[in-house]
């Protein structure tokens, strides 16, 4: 069956009745479809980690409703440990919660909670730790042991751990050198080019989702404001700017140049592309 | 005029211990480190996670003793801990987690708690503490509750914490790394500016190239040693040495090498967007 995520008129309001109401997300219409895969941005306080907590059952709205496959994930009877279990979530800095002796145990921890067997809990998690790159000589090593891009990986081998239909992650390269965030973002790229995972990235990098996401949901003060293709949210500059937020730094060399006088597309999103753009337009004049 | 930070052939060595305590290895963290820093300069130092720039930097600071090699930190020799008290007058450190580093329940609180502990008279503490906090551009939060306040101005008020305490140098240990965009330009754009404008020399250590575009000078540690130093426009054209040691160049040098690689002539050593788009704008006049 196809997975997908629907929320109808969502809100979620802190603190209701107290008097110091505060609305984390205002009104949010939404459908994720199998196989996405999306990036959120959104400043600080935007509403994003509210709505993320949302989709995997974490938290309840204060009223709508979310639908996973058609079924209403807040009616009496859903089984919402099945949820969370299908929609996978990987915290900010997730490798301050690894907590086992050894990198396997660490991964073995979810599914063994599921019931399963031995012989199981072993196999996706040893198959997860594979996904994830990590080679077979840390397995039994501490996870204290493993470099910042390592344990990461570990933490997200253990959230794959329980064959999630959809992995949300929260900032996952966030304080890793280049060559780790790269390392990350491909890893989600192969997860979900391979094994079909949804992924919803929330990210404070433009460049990275312009690079990765083939949607873009923006976020501000609670509201969607914009959701589309990269290349269709990044027209609006300007909207983007009002809200603290920015185009990918490829497409402002692109805006410059046209703002300078030359006669360039503005459609780039990745250095790539921008290059391409320039290239096309000297080769015009030329 | 003698460098503020003189460091020669540093080497700091930790060993590893199993579960009864028994000493299994000796890592070098850092192996062989030389580095003289000007007053007044603004240093880039970048490494990958691992590389050895927090070691060296907990170094200038007296937190860390250097197990070779020597180091002067204002003229004083760091080691013998009886300057350490001194050394971390002159030197303040940023750290890396805005919500570590706040202590007070209003803002002015906190940064005073620093000049007070060094004994400053209470008259001058407030005087220091309305100053920093107005060069941090925070002066309007100073009765706030500091955990009501966003990464970017919870790291402003802990650089101001050390402004207040006079030093002659402040190093930023991957302060920016926790914060979003907006933030970690307000950091960084106070940094700089406390630079020009105080003439304090700053240490910025990070793995965020578009912030070392400004430095007066860059260092690339690898493997516990300094395996690049030059001029950030000499760095970032030497882009392959630079992912070999899991760094990468900035976006728009990044751009222009891609139009230098389809036969664009442009100059080999752009830094930066403004760069790279009046480079453009004069070839195709």
């Amino acid at each position: 069956m196809n997975m997908s995520i629907r929320l109808e008129n969502v809100n979620y309001i802190y603190g209701e009745g107290s008097g110091q109401e505060k609305w984390a997300l205002k009104n949010i219409n939404l459908a994720i479809h199998d196989r996405e895969f999306i990036g959120i941005v959104g400043h600080t306080g935007s509403g994003k980690s509210t709505l993320t907590q949302l989709l995997n059952g974490l938290e309840k709205p204060s009223s709508g409703t979310i639908y996973y496959n058609d079924e209403d994930i807040q009616a009496d009877g859903y089984e919402r440990r099945k949820l969370r279990q299908k929609v996978g979530l990987v915290f900010q800095y997730p490798e301050h919660q690894l907590f086992e002796v050894s990198v396997i145990k660490d991964v073995e921890f979810g599914p063994r909670n599921l019931g399963l067997s031995n012989l199981d809990v072993e196999k996706r998690s040893f198959d997860a730790l594979k996904q994830v790159g990590l080679s077979d000589d840390l397995l039994d090593v501490a996870p204290f042991a493993l470099s910042g891009g390592q344990k990461r990986r570990v933490a997200i081998a253990g959230v794959l751990a329980m064959q999630p239909e959809v992995l949300i992650l929260d900032e996952p390269t966030a304080g890793l050198d280049p060559a780790g965030r790269t390392e990350i973002l491909e890893l989600l790229k192969k997860l979900h080019e391979e094994n079909n995972i949804t992924v919803i990235l929330v990210s404070h990098s433009m460049d990275d989702v312009a690079r990765y996401a083939g949607r873009i949901l923006v976020m501000n003060q609670g509201e969607l404001v914009l959701d589309g293709e990269p290349q269709k949210v990044f027209r609006y500059r300007d909207e983007l700017r009002k809200i603290g937020l920015d185009v990918p730094q490829s497409t402002n060399i692109l805006y410059e140049l046209r703002d300078r006088g030359m006669a360039v597309g503005t459609e780039g999103i990745t250095p790539e592309q921008a290059a391409e753009c320039i290239a096309d337009s000297l080769r015009r004049q030329s | 005029m003698q460098p503020i930070i003189d460091a020669k052939d540093l080497v700091h060595e930790y060993s590893r211990r199993d579960e009864e305590g028994n000493v299994t290895g000796i890592t070098r963290a850092l192996d062989g480190v030389s580095m003289q820093v000007k007053q007044g300069d603004l240093i880039a130092v970048l490494g990958a996670n691992g590389s050895g720039k927090s070691t060296f930097a907990k170094h200038l600071n007296a937190l860390l003793t250097p197990t070779e090699g020597t180091l002067y930190v204002g003229g004083m020799e760091c080691g013998d801990h009886t300057k350490d008290l001194d050394i971390r007058k002159t030197v303040g450190m940023v750290f890396q987690n805005p919500d570590n580093q706040i202590i007070a329940n209003v803002v002015e609180e906190d940064v005073g708690f620093g000049p007070e502990n060094i004994g400053v008279p209470t008259e001058e503490i407030w005087e220091r503490v309305a100053d920093a906090l107005k060069t941090v551009g925070m002066y309007e939060y100073r009765l706030n509750s500091p955990n009501k306040l966003s990464g970017g101005q919870k790291q402003r008020v802990a650089i101001a914490g050390i402004l207040a305490m006079k030093p002659k140098c402040i190093i930023l240990d991957e302060s920016t790394a926790m914060l979003d965009p907006g933030g970690r330009k307000a950091v960084i754009d106070t940094i700089t500016r406390i630079n020009k404008e105080e003439n304090i020399t700053v240490i910025l250590i990070t793995h965020y190239m578009e912030e070392v575009t400004g430095a007066d000078y860059v260092y690339v540690m690898d493997s516990g040693k300094v395996v690049m130093e030059g001029m950030p426009r000499d760095i970032f054209a030497r882009s392959d040495e630079l992912e070999e040691f899991r760094l990468a160049v900035p976006e728009a040098v990044r751009v222009a090498m891609l139009l230098r690689e389809k036969g664009i002539e442009l100059p080999k050593d752009i830094l930066d967007a403004g760069e790279l788009v009046d480079a453009v704008m004069k070839l195709q006049a």
